[in-house]
């Protein structure tokens, strides 16, 4: 990857990667560090990465660093996120996406993962097993473990039939 | 024998008395015990295992399977709605639960429930995103740098020749002084009387001011630093050197190395009487082909290499435009001579050894 591919890969991904991330720490601080980390790693390797590769490379580096930094945060810290405001993040939103939302913010940090991947990236479950290391079946059992959960949700809210 | 209970046998006693082996003497013994000491009386459901069957979750089982399912069903009603929400069902699979939804309506809230489990992606902008990139360097090859100098340094030459045209116009306006072209435009109100055509000598140096120059960069710069006395000495040392304000360079780039004939000194007659007399026309100076800078420059061996272009330039512009190289011989020097209207540009090489 070239620098100009590199500068690219930012324009293009730095935005979606920052959504994973800040959607799963709740925390804009802290999912700014686990941007700045990623893409820093990603510059240090970028002569032995693909331009064609560089989003799911992306992706599964800030996973990492943010599964790393979670853990760090609450081991030293008792880290529970939620610095981003719920009203301001959801205020655009329709009362079935913003109780969505309050659901996807339960789930098991797996399967918040799976689903974050899953929906707003569109990745297929092959790719993110590759990104999260697990392997396709788990991927899809998280994954249908994960909408059970949210229409339970939705359905405890009647906001669903 | 009847066996007293006490705190070190209760739990024997207890034992029988869960599995409902006691005598009737004895588990009215064991009752009165316990109710005497009601810190041992233990949770029934503790010690006894739960019989009731756990059912697993039927989209757990469904998800286990390794094969297509066969049939839809109310309890795996889940596995297939949320299939064909995430599109991973089978041709077959699909086929069946579009089946299943149009003879089961309610099936279709169920899977409207589930569709609704998936997540609008919302714009969210990372906000220092000009920081992640890396800056761009910027690398200049060695060829363009010194290409760039050229075409500067042509550039600037072309000005400062300008400027000194310019210059030396204003100057020889000033002083009268005429040249090949200028004299008939400078000489306006006295030019009506026929101009003579003298050589210009030694009598020039000593009591005319009126010199006429070349129109040529090289003798107009020349003439910026002017030593007309000096020069004259020159001049009547060596004849050869006898042309006015001529820089010394073009004297050995004149074409077989001869001696150059003089080019003549157009000077405006004068009323006023006190003005020098122009002498005679020297028949030497009539027969002087007009030398400009291209012959001074390279020799008699400089060739245009680009005609066509340089004469097409010339038609369309309307200005007078040359370019001619000259390879450097054994006898003379080479080099390359550009003029583009009145600007003119030559470089001169070596003699060849």
């Amino acid at each position: 990857m070239t620098r100009k591919e590199y500068n690219e890969a930012v324009e293009l991904y730095a935005d979606n990667l920052y959504r994973f991330v800040v959607k799963h720490t709740q925390n804009r601080m802290l999912s700014e560090d686990v941007i700045q980390e990623t893409f820093a790693k990603v510059w240090e390797k970028h002569e032995s990465i693909e331009a064609s590769k560089a989003k799911s490379y992306l992706f599964t580096t800030a996973y990492h660093q943010m599964v790393d930094v979670l853990k760090k945060e609450k081991r030293t810290t008792g880290f529970d996120g939620q610095d981003v405001k719920q009203d301001d993040a959801l205020s655009h939103l329709f009362d079935v996406q913003k109780t969505l939302q309050e659901a996807v913010n339960r789930l098991p940090e797996i399967q918040k993962t799976v689903i974050l991947l899953r929906d707003y990236e569109g990745y297929n479950y092959n790719e993110i097993a590759e990104i999260t290391a697990l392997n396709e079946s788990q991927v899809k059992v998280y994954i249908f473990r994960a909408r059970q959960t949210l229409k339970n949700y939705l359905k405890s809210t009647e906001l669903v039939a | 024998m009847k066996k007293r209970i006490h705190i070190d046998n209760y739990e024997s006693f207890y034992l029988d008395y869960l599995e409902g082996t006691l005598s009737e003497e004895e588990r009215i013994a064991f009752e009165e015990f316990l109710a005497a000491n009601p810190e041992l009386q233990v949770d029934e459901e503790l010690l006894f295992l739960d019989d009731v069957p756990e059912t697993m979750d039927p989209l757990q089982k469904c998800l286990l399977k390794k094969e297509d399912l066969s049939i839809v069903t109310p309890e795996n009603l889940d596995y297939f709605a949320i299939g064909k929400v995430e599109q991973v069902l089978s041709a077959h699979e699909e086929k069946l639960f579009d089946t299943y939804l149009i003879a089961n309506p309610e099936a279709q809230q169920v899977l409207a429930a589930y569709r609704e489990t998936r997540l609008q992606a919302t714009p969210v902008v990372y906000p220092n995103k000009e920081d992640l990139k890396e800056k761009e360097v910027a690398l200049v090859s060695w060829k363009f740098i010194a290409r760039a100098v050229a075409v500067a340094a042509i550039l600037l030459l072309f000005f400062q020749l300008g400027f000194n045209n310019g210059k030396e116009a204003s100057h020889n306006q000033n002083n009268t002084v005429a040249s090949n072209d200028k004299t008939k435009h400078h000489t306006k109100p006295d030019s009506k009387k026929p101009a003579k055509v003298v050589p210009s000598i030694e009598s020039i140096g000593e009591n005319n001011t009126y010199v006429a120059q070349k129109n040529t960069p090289k003798a107009n710069a020349t003439s910026k630093t002017d030593k007309r006395p000096d020069l004259n000495q020159k001049e009547k040392k060596d004849p050869v050197q006898l042309i006015p304000n001529q820089p010394q360079e073009d004297k050995n780039n004149v074409a077989d190395n001869k001696p150059q004939p003089h080019h003549p000194t157009i000077l405006p007659q004068v009323k006023d009487d006190k003005q020098p007399v122009a002498p005679t026309l020297n028949e030497d100076v009539n027969k002087a082909p007009s030398k400009d800078l291209a012959s001074n420059t390279g020799g008699s061996n400089m060739k245009n290499p680009i005609p066509l272009i340089t004469n097409t330039l010339s038609e369309k512009t309307k200005t007078p435009v040359d370019f001619q190289t000259g390879k450097a011989t054994e006898t003379q020097k080479g080099g390359f001579f550009v003029k583009i209207g009145k600007f003119e540009i030559s470089h001169k090489s070596s003699k060849k050894k």
